[in-house]
């Protein structure tokens, strides 16, 4: 990580429905610091469908305030519950793949 | 449990509701279905058996019911041979029924259920379904060609309640992709800002494009299940029509309007949308019939025709109230066949195991019925029928022998009549055989030899309890309990039981059943220190006890003369658990039961009035003489007896129980 690219915000434990309330806020409070955002989901242990809404809608707002979304480690777990339903390259763009297991 | 939790839970358990209903009647028709199996195979029947078993295949897999998934795999993998021209063998179809069976235990007791528990069903399921197994063509034949695949788009639009049902939408899915190679794609277009989002509801929509063999309308009623949890809408790729989905995204989308959208209820009748619409023009008519009211209060008080036209408004709110009344209790109703679809499988296993050729003939299984009245009516035609076939229709050589046909006919028919539904379970066996059944009555001591019957004695003989002419106990019937408590059952129900029989042609039992339980006629009295509901169908006569008019005869306790006879009076009070509270005896209520009279003690009786049935708790059906439970104007809950419960269960009173100067000298 170089000293000019923001902190990743980390993810971890289940992103799953009935436990978003406290994600929604962090990603929530990240959006309103600015700047470009690196998402670390290497601690994602089980996330569903509504998990990766929240991750959707997160990155449509980072990107619809002109700012870069890019994700830094995307846990096994996170990344094959993204193919089992289609929505790898939604959630994670087309650099999912460089991105997966990077520190 | 937190709120939400608890919010979760109730969904999911109704979304499992649903499916459970759905599985449960796709079963009873892949039963009807594989029954006909044997003498008619056409791939249209044959797509309809696969249809069923995907679904259920499909909805035990969302909720992780591994042992029925399985199971229904294995039945589906036999089906698919099916499918592709293979002819269906004894063996195979044994095997499918015996899959239904165990599907539906699966689905009476879904939870700690070990995988394997029918493998070895699986494993005669895979044996059957080998290519060598059957005299298939094996996919040789022109009926084996394989469809061509096509390109359908799969519209998959979660519903409000999708999360909250515990749905895996990659389980969905992977059903998909077990059609044929699948491209998915995701739509968030719907999804809302992050700060409104609502972390309960899923806005974004699946297309799933796959290659397959499956006509879209199939793929549809593969999911179908899921109801409006996820609605499910499938076109052929090229066709550029926009896809139905829309409504439910709608739906899925998280406005605040849709989402005050009524929950659904947790015991749940499906009502067809006329009954809902006749329903909704007796209210509008509710609230013309209201407003014209009001006009009423708000006129001139002194204007002539005032109180004619109150009248008037009055007596057209009490037609609409009956007739909402009327229509709410018709949305309680169900066809007949729910009931009768059980009847193939039974008469099928029961001629193969009596060596019998019957043929089943059913008509207006469309016939609607009060919910509860169809519930308790099962058992009673089970007994009837298997009564038939073991009794009455005779095997092919003795059908021969007596100039018929070698194929019985067993002919059940529902049909509404008036008030009622009549149930006619009819065959064309052997009949009744009076003289055997006077010689049973003689040799049980029920009827003088030389007694002359007429034909309603013979039937109340026939009814009595424990009276049986079978000259062998099976296991099928003939142990001489069954038809007094058939009768009893449809007596329970409202209803009348009759016989016509006529030797060497047949048997009819016909029962006549009311159209609702929902509302009986009673008759409200006392005894025991609290209030009772008698129906008033069941009463003869109510007679106030004039001193010495209770004949206390030896060894027989007290008995009340009627006419001619003596009739047995029965203590209510010890009969229904108070027997410390002796009855008064000021009162006796002669009521009549399948053709049988006795006399009630009670100490007052009060209003009649029509009494709404409530059913009973489960502790307390088992309590003899009970029926229901209904609640009185005052808040008060009292019981409703049952008449032929009561002559089972109360005692003869005996005099030391019955105010003295009642009781005449011993005789």
């Amino acid at each position: 990580m170089s000293s000019g690219e923001p902190s990743a915000l980390a993810l971890g434990g289940q992103l799953v429905a009935g436990r978003l309330g406290e994600v929604h806020t962090a990603l929530l409070a990240r959006l309103g610091a600015g700047g470009d955002v690196r998402v670390d989901a290497g601690g994602v242990e089980g996330i569903d469908a509504s998990g990766f809404q929240l991750l959707v809608a997160f990155r449509q707002a980072v990107e619809g305030q002109g700012r870069r979304c890019t994700w830094v480690r995307v846990s096994e777990v996170c990344a094959h519950a993204a193919r089992r339903l289609g929505l790898e390259r939604l959630v994670f763009g087309p650099q999912t793949d460089d991105a997966r297991g990077a520190p | 449990m937190s709120g939400e939790a608890e919010r979760l839970r109730r969904l999911q358990a109704q979304v499992f509701d649903t499916f459970r209903d759905e599985t449960a009647e796709g079963l009873a028709r892949l039963e009807t279905q594989l029954l006909a199996l044997d003498a008619d195979v056409d791939r249209a029947h044959v797509d309809e058996l696969f249809r069923v078993v995907h679904t259920i295949k499909g909805g035990a897999g969302s909720f992780g019911l591994r042992a029925m998934a399985e199971l229904a795999h294995a039945m589906e993998a036999h089906l698919d041979q099916l499918r592709k021209g293979a002819s269906p063998t004894p063996a195979g179809v044994a095997a499918l029924l015996e899959g239904a069976d165990a599907l539906r235990a699966l689905l009476d007791a879904p939870g700690d259920v070990p995988r394997d528990t029918y493998a070895a069903l699986c494993a005669r399921l895979a044996e059957a379904s080998a290519p060598n197994a059957s005299g298939a063509s094996g996919g040789s034949g022109p009926s084996a060609t394989p469809a061509r695949p096509r390109r359908v788009a799969v519209d998959l639009v979660p519903g409000l309640d999708f999360v909250a049902s515990g749905i895996d939408l990659a389980l969905l899915l992977e059903q998909l992709a077990e059609l044929g190679p699948t491209t998915v794609d995701v739509d968030a277009r719907a999804v809302p800002p992050l700060a409104s989002l609502d972390l309960g509801a899923l806005a974004l929509r699946w297309r799933v494009t796959v290659e397959t063999t499956t006509a879209p309308e199939a793929i549809e009623l593969l999911f179908a299940w899921l109801g409006d949890t996820c609605a499910v809408h499938a076109r052929a790729a090229d066709d550029t029509r926009p896809a139905d989905a829309p409504r439910a995204a709608q739906a899925g989308a998280s406005s605040k309007a849709a989402q005050k959208a009524p929950a659904r209820v947790d015991a749940s009748v499906r009502v067809p949308i006329e009954k809902l619409d006749d329903l909704m023009n007796l209210v509008g008519e509710l609230v013309i019939a209201g407003s014209a009211l009001h006009e009423v209060e708000r006129g001139d008080l002194n204007a002539p025709d005032r109180r004619a036209r109150a009248r008037e408004a009055l007596a057209r709110l009490d037609r609409l109230t009956r007739g909402m009344h009327e229509s709410v209790l018709r949305m309680r109703s169900l066809p007949v066949g729910l009931v009768f679809n059980r009847f193939p499988r039974l008469v099928h296993d029961l001629a193969t195991r009596l060596g019998k050729d019957v043929r089943l003939e059913v008509r207006g299984e469309g016939t609607e019925l009060d919910k509860t009245v169809l519930e308790r009516l099962g058992d009673p035609l089970v007994h009837l029928v298997r009564n038939s076939l073991d009794h009455g229709l005779e095997t092919p050589d003795a059908r021969r022998e007596a100039g018929k046909s070698a194929t019985g006919t067993l002919r059940l028919t529902a049909e509404q009549s008036a008030n009622e539904v009549v149930i006619t379970v009819e065959d064309d066996g052997r009949g009744l055989d009076p003289q055997r059944i006077f010689r049973r009555a003689v040799e049980r001591g029920l009827v003088a030899a030389d007694a002359a019957l007429s034909e309603a004695e013979m039937q109340r003989l026939i009814l009595a309890p424990g009276f049986s002419t079978a000259e062998q106990v099976s296991d099928i019937s003939g142990r001489g309990v069954g038809m007094d408590v058939v009768a009893s059952t449809i007596q329970a129900l409202g209803g009348e039981l009759s016989l016509h029989s006529v030797v060497g042609a047949g048997l009819t039992v016909t029962l006549r059943l009311p159209l609702t339980l929902a509302i009986i006629d009673g008759q409200l009295v006392r005894f025991g220190g609290r209030t009772w509901v008698l129906p008033l169908g069941a009463i003869a006569e109510c007679a106030r006890v004039e001193p010495g008019a209770l004949d206390a005869v030896l060894g027989r306790g007290l008995v009340y003369a009627y006419g001619d006879e003596s009739l047995p009076v029965l203590d209510p009070c010890a009969g229904l658990g108070l027997g410390g509270v002796p009855p008064g005896g000021r009162l006796v209520m002669v009521l009549e039961a399948q053709g049988e009279r006795v006399a009630l003690l009670v100490d007052e009786v009060l209003a009649r009035q029509q009494i709404v049935v409530k059913s009973l708790e489960q502790h307390l059906r088992a309590v003899p003489g009970l029926s229901g439970a209904t609640v009185l104007g005052d808040g008060a809950i009292a019981f409703i007896l049952d008449v032929p419960g009561l002559r089972r269960a109360c005692p003869v009173a005996h005099p030391r129980r019955v105010a003295s100067a009642r009781v005449g000298a011993p005789s």
